[in-house]
């Protein structure tokens, strides 16, 4: 059992709200992802769980138990940094073992779980080399194999796999997914590429600027953002935002963007609302080259009721492989689609395109909250 | 045999460019060294002839193309007398400065005829059996260079106490210096307190007080304390020195820790001790061998502190023995000042030596990144 509840958690660095008051449950054996952009406060939410950084405010518990005002030796956490942080006049072994000679765990013991971390992560046949001696990418399953040695209730995370390169953070990405079903801890895991927090986590925590913006499951945060930054954060290529206004529209209510653009909403609901200024948001794969949605193959576009015809000349053509980035200017700005390959696009075309408004959002001007 | 050399080549070869362009940094660098040594190795004949070679030793006069030999003369307080030889002519004599009881080489009735230099009884001008007078030039010495003669001459001069007691207080200075030093620059680097910042800079400050203004104050404490003329003296004094310029230069080291490192052992684990123990420690190692190297020289080679504060020869430092008794007035004793200095500069040879394997750049690789 290591549940990790944060109530209230605050971090003043002198003027500076760090952390601005936290609250944040964190079930048993979760995989938690801390997300946000650079400065949003991450690392000093997991270090002041860690216990390297003291509170300014508010109250950790790890395992039902106030661990606020522990030293970290006592709060059953392991961490994995950013940078490693591996002894470097120890060998492997040494450092993945230091923590359970520390706790003079019996010689015997300790040989066993090291060889069978290292077993787990590929390791077995450095381990009596120093870590100069290791690639990058060795070293940081060192770091790993480090804090699983620990079987410590809650293993911490922050930004482990930024110093890789693409293609080993990729295949790390997945290890540390395997990993987590097989081993019995609770994982926080900070990073601001919100490609590694849709792919690994159970759940995924959406910070800025020191607050809480939305926790859920990947597939919430996509499909249910709470507000314009978490829609804008999520997503890649990213959700594209147009500035307009909520005008009348029968007994319904339009979208009236610049360029003299009307879309018409399915969100009778929100009549009460017109003459407001509002955030128009649209992903990039809700856009299609078609009214009927051909040739995409999607089967969501079959569900379309209100494509919305944008008039468009394209700027740019991405290939991504099978999908292409294309980067489009229509009477309201600038957006990006992503589309197949063989959608036949070419740079210059003048194009309607069609926007799903099914799948479209809005935000409140002032707010920002979705509508 | 052919494959181990061929390997060596192949080692040394990418590296044999590198080479050639540091010979001359150490030819400038080993001059003085080389100067000193054979200065020390020349017979005084050889030091002070003009016509030769100074590069190199010489055994032939350059003016009279002779070989070197000093005349063997009667002391003009002798009174004449017969002359009775104890050596042999061709046999090798000792110079009666560097033994205890030196044999005489020869007596006139009961007075002792001494030689004056190492070399060779070359020739005998007056027999046994023959009258001798004052001033009379009764034989010569044949005198070989290079000789170790300056090197047996420091034995008749506390030479080897000075070395000793440079060694033991270098030593315990050392000792004195770590043990003060490591964990006050660990402490200014790492730890946050108030004043941190502030006492680092005035910890370097008082280094940069000169010991000739310094030994003033000093040497009223020395005087209070009643340790003047002992070693004590000199290991209350040196650490003042010694203990800023390691302290600041350990605080450089352990900055050069990375912190997570630290972190990482914390949530480890470890106590703060521990951690100084365990992680720090080993891992500043190569540092604080480099500071251990500065303190032990610099005491070493300290020299205002130890003219000052003792006064009686036989309890002195080498650097102010060898320059205080091996230069009267004006004269200077060239070869046994470079014999002493050869032999003074071996301990730190060695302790740099020994620690070599240490001075190895990036010594934090692979701790982060
Ligand atoms: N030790 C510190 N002293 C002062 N300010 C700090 C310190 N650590 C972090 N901060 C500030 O707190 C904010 C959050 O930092 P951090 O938690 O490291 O962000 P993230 O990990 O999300 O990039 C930043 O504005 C940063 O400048
Ligand atoms: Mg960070």
């Amino acid at each position: 059992m290591a549940e990790v509840v944060l109530e209230n958690v605050e971090k003043r660095f002198g003027d500076v709200r760090a952390v601005a008051g936290i609250d944040l449950t964190i079930r048993d054996k979760e995989f938690v992802i801390l997300v946000g952009p650079s400065g949003c406060g991450k690392t000093t939410t997991l270090r002041m769980i860690a216990g390297l950084e003291e509170v300014s405010g508010g109250d950790i518990k790890i395992a039902g138990r106030s661990v606020t005002h522990l030293p970290p030796r006592d709060r059953d956490i392991a961490m994995v940094f950013q940078s490693y942080a591996l002894y470097p006049h120890m060998t492997v072994a040494k450092n993945m073992s230091f923590s359970l000679r520390l706790r003079g765990m019996p010689r015997d013991q300790v040989a066993t779980r090291v060889r069978d971390v290292a077993a787990i992560l590929g390791l077995s046949d450095h381990l009596d080399r120093k870590p100069r001696q290791l690639s990058g990418g060795q070293r940081q399953r060192v770091a790993v194999g480090a804090a699983l040695c620990r079987q410590a209730g809650v293993l911490l995370f922050d930004e482990p796999l930024s110093n890789l390169d693409a293609k080993l953070r990729v295949h790390m990405r997945t290890e540390l997914k395997r990993l987590h079903q097989s081993v019995q801890s609770t994982m926080v895991y900070v990073t601001h590429d919100q490609v590694e927090a849709m792919t690994m986590g159970d759940r995924i925590v959406i910070m800025n600027a020191g607050v809480i913006c939305q926790v859920g499951t990947p597939l919430e945060v996509y499909d249910r953002p709470v507000s314009r930054f978490v829609a804008g954060f999520i997503g890649s290529p990213p959700m594209n935002f147009f500035e307009g206004e909520l005008v009348p529209d029968g007994s319904g209510v339009a979208l009236a963007l610049p360029g003299d653009l009307r879309l018409s909403l399915p969100r009778p609901e929100l009549a009460s609302r017109a003459g407001r200024k509002v955030s128009f948001g649209i992903r990039p794969e809700h856009i299609s080259v078609a009214q009927s949605g051909r040739p995409l193959s999607d089967l969501a576009w079959a569900a379309v009721a209100s494509p919305a015809r944008v008039p468009a000349v394209i700027e740019v053509v991405e290939p991504l492989g099978h999908r292409v980035v294309v980067t489009a200017r229509g009477e309201a700005g600038t957006f990006q689609m992503e589309t197949e390959i063989h959608a036949g696009v070419r740079q210059g075309d003048r194009v309607d395109l069609w926007f799903d408004m099914n799948r479209a959002y809005l935000f409140d001007g002032e707010t920002e909250a979705t509508l | 045999m052919s494959s181990r050399g061929s390997l060596f080549w192949r080692r040394i070869r990418p590296s044999l460019l590198s080479y050639a362009g540091l010979a001359p940094f150490l030819a400038f660098a080993l001059f003085p060294f080389y100067w000193m040594l054979i200065t020390s190795l020349k017979a005084d004949p050889n030091l002070y002839d003009l016509k030769r070679n100074p590069f190199w030793f010489s055994s032939v006069d350059g003016n009279t193309h002779q070989p070197y030999h000093k005349d063997i003369i009667v002391p003009a307080s002798f009174s004449e007398g017969v002359i009775q030889w104890k050596v042999a002519q061709g046999a090798a004599t000792t110079r009666s400065d560097s033994v205890q009881n030196p044999e005489p080489i020869a007596f006139i009735g009961a007075q002792k005829i001494e030689s004056p230099v190492d070399g060779r009884l070359a020739a005998i001008r007056v027999p046994s059996g023959k009258i001798a007078h004052p001033n009379e030039v009764i034989g010569f010495i044949e005198v070989a260079s290079p000789s170790l003669t300056h090197y047996r001459y420091l034995i008749s001069t506390p030479f080897y106490r000075w070395l000793r007691v440079s060694l033991v207080t270098g030593l315990v200075v050392m000792l004195i210096t770590l043990l003060l030093a490591v964990p006050a620059a660990y402490a200014l680097a790492r730890l946050d307190f108030r004043g941190n910042r502030m006492l680092g800079i005035v910890i370097f400050l008082t280094y940069l007080i000169p010991p000739t203004i310094l030994f003033i104050p000093f040497s009223q404490f020395v005087g209070a304390l009643k340790i003047d003329n002992t070693i004590w003296s000199l290991i209350l004094t040196y650490p003042t020195f010694t203990v800023p310029f390691c302290t600041w230069l350990l605080m450089g080291f352990f900055r050069s820790v990375p912190k997570e490192i630290e972190e990482r052992a914390l949530l480890d684990g470890a106590t703060r001790m521990q951690i100084l123990r365990l992680v720090v420690i080993p891992v500043v190692l190569p540092g604080i061998i480099t500071a251990a190297i500065f303190a032990f020289t610099l005491s070493f080679q300290e020299y205002v502190y130890g003219l000052t504060f003792i006064s009686s020869t036989i309890n002195r430092t080498l650097p102010v023995g060898i320059t205080v008794d091996m230069v009267r007035g004006d004269v200077y004793f060239w070869g046994p000042l470079m014999a002493a200095a050869v032999l003074g500069s071996i301990p730190v040879v060695i302790v740099y030596a020994l620690s070599l394997d240490y001075f190895i750049s990036g010594m934090t690789t692979g701790a982060v990144k």
